[in-house]
């Protein structure tokens, strides 16, 4: 394979990916910050809080699978992201 | 002070443990700045160090008066209403005026501090240091220079190729994984100089061990895999075993020496376990990398954790 500027060639580390993963619906509709305790209250779609360290395996999508895209405006495709990657480190 | 966005679970344990010690904690997430957060801070003219004001819609604090910082997960920079050449500006400024700010507060504690995990997050760094605080490591080559892939493979294969970062989102926001995986060194081609590639001998590992360390305290949780793939990670994380293991004293000293060496408070060890033929201890352990920010929220002992962070941030408070 020849590298030259008429035939870009990808990084050969891009070949070893996953195809891309399907999106994950997050466990709750919305957050709000509780100003007493500066805890985030996470809520279902009437606004009621919800438990989402309830039930044990539950756990790995709240504290591992948070990296989303953009601002989380959207749902997040699951990802674990044990480090920040480069662009969401601050 | 939690420097973290409002989505982030993990820090709802540490946070709970600081309020049930009685001290004052602000969750702020810089992309707020606005209306959400807005913030002054003076130094000179007599004044020796950052003094002023940060507000958010439920809190106001004296920058002076900030003894310890958890840094974990904040939100990307917002500024999405901006043109780019604008948010471009926003961003730069906003980096280094509020999170330098905030990064720079005197006798403050950090866990850890940013510019600290961003040095312990390169690889290079993590198993120079591992070896310099005597762990061993795989045998690994970096490179982008095919004939020196085809060396290390007849000398240390079978190989596994490890990403340094990971893949970034699509540009439609999908997300896709570089697991760790064994590569047959006739698959590699000329594309790998394109950018630089990290290769290791691969560890014929029995288990694999996460150990967190906070401050002088250790946590350590043998993880086993039904599955038997490579990469833990890879797969179904709720089906993964854990079991609490002992960490050899002398692996203990290691792991000090090493957060020390980067100026670290807080990090996440990754260790692969081989089965003793001879020594001491029944495994031997294999350094694979270090998260200086990584996540703990799913092990067995995060509650442990959370309290270990509630005590590391208020050392001395009290007494």
């Amino acid at each position: 394979m020849a590298l030259t500027q008429d035939q870009p060639v990808r990084p050969w580390g891009m070949s070893r990916a996953t195809k891309h993963w399907p999106e994950a619906s997050l466990p709750w509709f919305a957050t709000r910050l509780d100003p007493d305790t500066q805890l985030t209250i996470f809520c279902d779609e009437q606004g009621a809080a919800i438990d989402i360290f309830a039930g044990g395996s539950n756990r790995t999508f709240p504290t591992v699978s948070m990296s989303k895209p953009g601002d989380g405006a959207k749902n997040a495709p699951l990802k674990a992201d044990d480090s920040p990657n480069d662009n969401e480190k601050d | 002070m939690v420097i973290t966005c409002e989505e982030d679970a993990t820090a709802n344990l540490v946070i709970t443990a600081l309020n049930e010690r009685g001290a004052t904690v602000a969750r702020v997430d810089p992309a707020d700045i606005g209306s959400d957060l807005t913030f002054s801070a003076q130094i000179g003219a007599g004044q020796m160090q950052w003094a002023g004001r940060l507000r958010t819609p439920s809190r106001e604090i004296a920058l002076e008066d900030v003894r310890a910082v958890y840094y974990r997960r904040p939100s990307p920079w917002r500024f999405n209403e901006l043109d780019p050449q604008a948010r471009e500006f926003a961003v730069a400024e906003a980096r280094h005026g509020l999170k330098g700010l905030i990064a720079n507060l005197e006798g403050c504690l950090y866990v850890n501090h940013p510019a600290r995990n961003d040095w312990g997050e390169y690889k290079p760094a993590q198993l120079q240091t591992a070896v310099h605080v005597g762990l061993e490591v795989p045998a690994t080559l970096i490179t982008n220079d095919l004939k020196a892939v085809g060396g290390f493979a007849l000398n240390h294969g079978p190989m596994i190729y490890k990403s340094f970062r990971g893949m970034p989102s699509a540009p439609g926001g999908e997300v896709a994984a570089i697991w760790t995986q064994r590569v047959d060194p006739m698959a590699v081609d000329e594309s790998v100089a394109v950018t630089a590639h990290m290769f290791q001998a691969e560890v014929l590992k029995d288990s694999d061990a996460r150990v967190t360390v906070v401050g002088s305290r250790v946590f350590a949780s043998e993880i086993t895999n039904p599955g038997g793939v490579l990469d833990w990670r890879h797969g179904d994380w709720a089906a993964l075993e854990h079991s609490p293991i002992r960490v050899p004293s002398s692996v203990v000293i290691a792991l000090h020496g090493y957060l020390d060496h980067f100026g670290l408070v807080f990090g996440c060890f990754d260790f692969a376990l081989e089965k003793a033929k001879t020594g001491t201890g029944p495994y031997r352990w294999i350094f694979l990398e270090c998260n200086p920010n990584g996540q703990w929220g799913w092990l067995p002992d995060a509650g442990a954790i959370a309290e270990a962070f509630a005590e590391t941030l208020l050392e001395g408070w009290f007494t």
